[in-house]
């Protein structure tokens, strides 16, 4: 019986492909708090040990999540900490260039060749009409975010914007900080490796707030995104069998489900920084509130499109080489943007719209300006802003499925449906979900809808409803959370911790950002 | 203490955390998945129905039945398939008398341990063994004149069952009706006239892969399901159901009710290598599949018959009729 447990246990610790370890597990929970007993022991004692002991439970987390490509990200650590240094050292600036050459080869080689290959096979072999058989690889969890990370130091060593870290060790524990490893924040070099200069100051306001985040985040996550998320599924895997109205439905809940899946998870992350006394940044800003496009790219996903914007955009030339080239710059930046969310065309396509709704809105802004600001303008605004997002959000969802096309035929007076199988690419679901869209849709049938899926039209709404919260009023509910007795804050989490055991699915849906 | 509130934040967590683990016993917080992983693990290709007979074996041999399912539906009553299984128990018209506790428990570790031991998943496996009876039935050893009838799904199986028809002294005839479902077999006689013409003494049908994906249909296969199943009102049958790549909308249970457990073997339980359409097993795995519908068939089903397993595979072909899509 005893060994029996203790098998049980250990399996725990083993990594498991089908079970990544994500923050709202129980698993989590209990060796969260086994960590943190032993941070709270050891933090204000000297940063080696703290240093040590929080790499060595990120690589941990790591493996849980990716098994044996935790060395990946450990040799990445000692390449990118090696070559800054030499990039420093460097006295000419093509010894430095080379350096940085170096650095970006390695750091996007390994991206390339786990998220990219297959594409590029994929596409090569649609050119020259051949077929290559694909290669079997596995994407290691969180790469896209920990190599953006990676970069942005070596670009900043090289730029002189901050200088190389001398011990590695603060260099592991950026990179490898297990809050934001595997789906961000992408946090900048700049920003978080002075944090590890002195011991963290850990205040009442940040280990409380740390935890209203955390709450708001496993509400949002594992409450509001996957529950809704369910809907979602079956009607982009089959959109044609639906009509208009369910559809339409299927758009706004995946809207609502891609903002609540991966804000949800970014304010977990943010909030267990804070309360270790590390501020990871904002990731997230109620982005369904934006009026124009270049206001969505300040709210949605800010580590991202700032990394952007520092990255790709300004040495592209940002806006300093004349109208043209900004418009072209804005466009390649969002076109990179969307490569970056995955390996396939409609990504690519979704960035480019992006980039390109970017750039037609600084096109038009001098008379956008001349528009009085009141409430219909406001509203017409909006509503552009936020429609123009969730007709993106179709292409960026629609992946490539198998459907059944029926087909009824009557051969000696006798009826037969013949019901075959066809492979639709992620561009044509979308297709087939826009013309449902807008020919079949008929609003009478809300009331149908209603009553057989209350509650997750009620958790969408929810999730709509959240954006109506003022900046300051979210800040104010966060710091009367803060304040609010001990027992109160526990019968809080406890009551979120019920309510998402209770909406759990039978299997939890893994992170949608994992995947990128 | 400059870190007061770290630690009262762990003591916060640790509560939640007491509270949820007390909760825990009444088996609302973690599933079986949590408390036996390692029964829970994904299998690859194990032939799950060759183990399930050992663990019935296992279990034969423990008196008391109705006490064994007692067990099982206490310890298994947090799967989801809880209205599945007391239905079966309903089935089985087991008279539930409360063991003895120390007695359940013995059987709680022994049932758990066998699970463990094999490494199986435990959905599947119950699935399985709650749709089989736990107790072998008299065997027919008399050879028969097989009859394989279905959709494409049985290129494969067909290949292995030549091989067991050889291996036990039946005789076998194949048909492979491709793209088939049951509004096909259905709507027309061709079950009939096959049956005619060959005149088999058992009859096994692999039919549903064409319709896994069929919204609503209960309502529109039930009544196709049930000229089927009057068509071979003559002669023994079972029915293969299909080998599921993605859960289906109800075939499997149509198929279920309409024939009841014993003569139904759940094949999308197993696990497969596909071809490259991500749907059809491949060769070597239709084999194993066929492999343990064999022994399912001649211990479990409801009409149980002489199939050994024969050593080798032959890949001989076996003597096959094919139809082209109905259009």
């Amino acid at each position: 019986m005893i060994g029996n447990i203790l098998t049980n246990i250990s399996s725990y610790f083993a990594f498991d492909p089908q079970n990544p370890m994500i923050f709202n597990s129980g698993f989590f929970m209990v060796i969260f708090t086994l960590f943190l007993l032993v941070y709270t022991l050891i933090y204000q004692r000297g940063k080696f040990m703290t240093s040590l002991w929080v790499v060595t439970f990120s690589l941990f987390f790591y493996y849980k999540s990716s098994g044996i490509f935790f060395l990946l990200i450990l040799l990445t650590s000692v390449s990118d900490f090696l070559i800054a240094q030499q990039i420093k050292k460097a006295k000419t600036k093509r010894a430095k260039r080379s350096w940085l050459f170096l650095a970006l080869l390695f750091s996007f080689g390994i991206l390339g060749y786990f998220k990219y290959t297959n594409f590029i096979l994929f596409n090569i072999s649609k050119i020259i009409e051949s077929n290559f058989a694909f290669l079997e690889i596995i994407l290691p969890v969180g790469i896209s975010f920990y190599t953006f990370q990676s970069v942005s130091y070596v670009l900043d060593i090289y730029w002189e914007k901050m200088k190389p870290t001398k011990n590695f060790l603060d260099y592991a524990f950026f990179l490898t900080f297990f809050p934001q490893l595997v789906a961000g924040p992408i946090v900048k070099a700049s920003h978080f490796l002075p944090q590890l200069e002195k011991i963290p100051v850990i205040t009442k306001q940040a280990v409380y707030t740390g935890l209203w985040l955390i709450i708001v985040g496993l509400f949002k996550k594992a409450v509001i995104a996957d529950y809704v998320a369910q809907y979602n599924d079956i009607i982009f895997s089959n959109p044609s069998s639906y009509n208009g109205f369910e559809n339409l439905m299927a758009v706004y809940g995946y809207t609502i489900q891609i903002y609540c899946d991966f804000s949800g998870y970014s304010d977990m992350a943010i909030g267990l920084g804070l309360i270790m006394g590390y501020n990871l940044g904002t990731n997230f800003n109620f982005p369904y509130k934006a009026r124009n496009i270049t206001d969505f790219w300040r709210r949605w996903h800010i580590s991202l499109s700032s990394w952007l914007r520092d990255y790709i955009y300004i040495p592209l030339g940002g806006n300093r080489k004349g109208k043209i080239r900004t418009y072209i710059n804005l466009f390649l930046t969002m076109l990179i943007g969307g490569l970056w969310h995955g390996a396939a065309w409609r990504f690519v396509f979704w960035g480019g719209m992006h980039g390109l709704g970017l750039a037609i809105h600084k096109f038009c802004k001098k008379w956008l300006q001349k528009i009085p600001d009141n409430f219909p303008s406001k509203s017409v605004s909006w509503f552009i802003t936020f429609h123009f997002v969730i007709f993106l959000w179709i292409f960026f969802r629609a992946n490539d499925i198998t459907i059944e096309v029926t087909k009824e035929v009557i051969s000696n007076g006798v009826a037969t449906e013949i019901i075959s199988k066809a492979n639709v690419d992620g561009f044509s679901v979308a297709w087939i979900m826009i013309e449902k869209i807008f020919s079949d849709t008929d609003f009478s049938y809300f009331a149908v809808f209603l009553q057989a899926r209350w509650l997750w039209l009620f958790l969408v709404i929810i999730g709509f409803a959240m954006h109506g919260i003022s900046t300051r009023k979210n800040e104010q509910i966060a710091n009367a959370f803060v304040k609010m007795p001990f027992v109160l804050k526990l019968l809080i989490f406890l009551f979120v911790v019920q309510l998402v055991l209770q909406l759990r699915l039978e299997y939890v849906q893994p992170f949608i950002y994992f995947q990128f | 203490m400059q870190n007061k509130y770290i630690w009262q934040f762990m003591l916060l967590l640790a509560l939640t955390l007491l509270t949820f683990g007390i909760y825990s016993f009444s088996d609302k917080i973690f599933t079986l998945a949590d408390i036996f992983p390692d029964t829970y693990k994904n299998i690859s290709e194990v032939k799950i129905q060759d183990d399930v007979i050992q663990l019935s074996d296992s279990l034969k041999s423990m008196e008391h039945r109705h006490k064994v399912n007692d067990v099982f539906y206490n310890v298994l009553s947090a799967d989801i398939q809880k209205a599945e299984i007391k239905e079966v128990f309903e089935d089985v018209s087991v008279k539930n008398e409360n063991p003895s506790k120390k007695n359940s428990e013995f059987l709680k570790d022994t049932v758990n341990e066998a699970f463990r031991n094999k490494g199986l998943t435990l959905s599947p496996v119950l699935d399985s063994l709650m749709r089989t009876s736990l107790f072998k039935k008299t065997k027919d050893t008399s050879s028969q004149k097989i009859l394989i009838i279905g959709d494409s799904m049985l290129e494969g199986l067909s290949l292995r069952l030549q091989d067991y028809s050889e291996h036990n002294g039946h005789e076998m005839q194949a048909v492979i009706w491709y793209s088939s479902q049951s509004l096909w077999f259905g709507k027309s006689d061709t079950l009939k006239h096959f049956i005619e013409k060959f005149n088999p003494t058992y009859v096994i049908l692999v039919l549903g892969a064409n319709e896994l994906f069929v919204p609503k249909i209960i309502e529109r296969r039930k009544k196709y399901v049930e000229k089927i199943i009057s068509q071979l009102d003559s002669v023994k049958f079972v029915w293969v159901g299909p080998p599921n790549w993605k859960d289906d909308t109800g075939i499997n249970k149509l198929i279920v009710d309409a024939v009841g457990w014993d003569r139904y073997f759940p094949s999308k339980n197993l696990k497969y290598r596909r071809t490259k359409d991500g749907a059809h097993p491949t060769y070597e795995s239709a084999a194993v599949w066929m492999d343990s519908i064999a022994s399912w068939l001649c211990n479990y089903s409801k009409y149980p018959i002489k199939m050994e397993k024969p050593e080798h595979k032959r890949k001989k072909s076996p003597k096959r009729i094919i139809l082209s899509p109905w259009k």
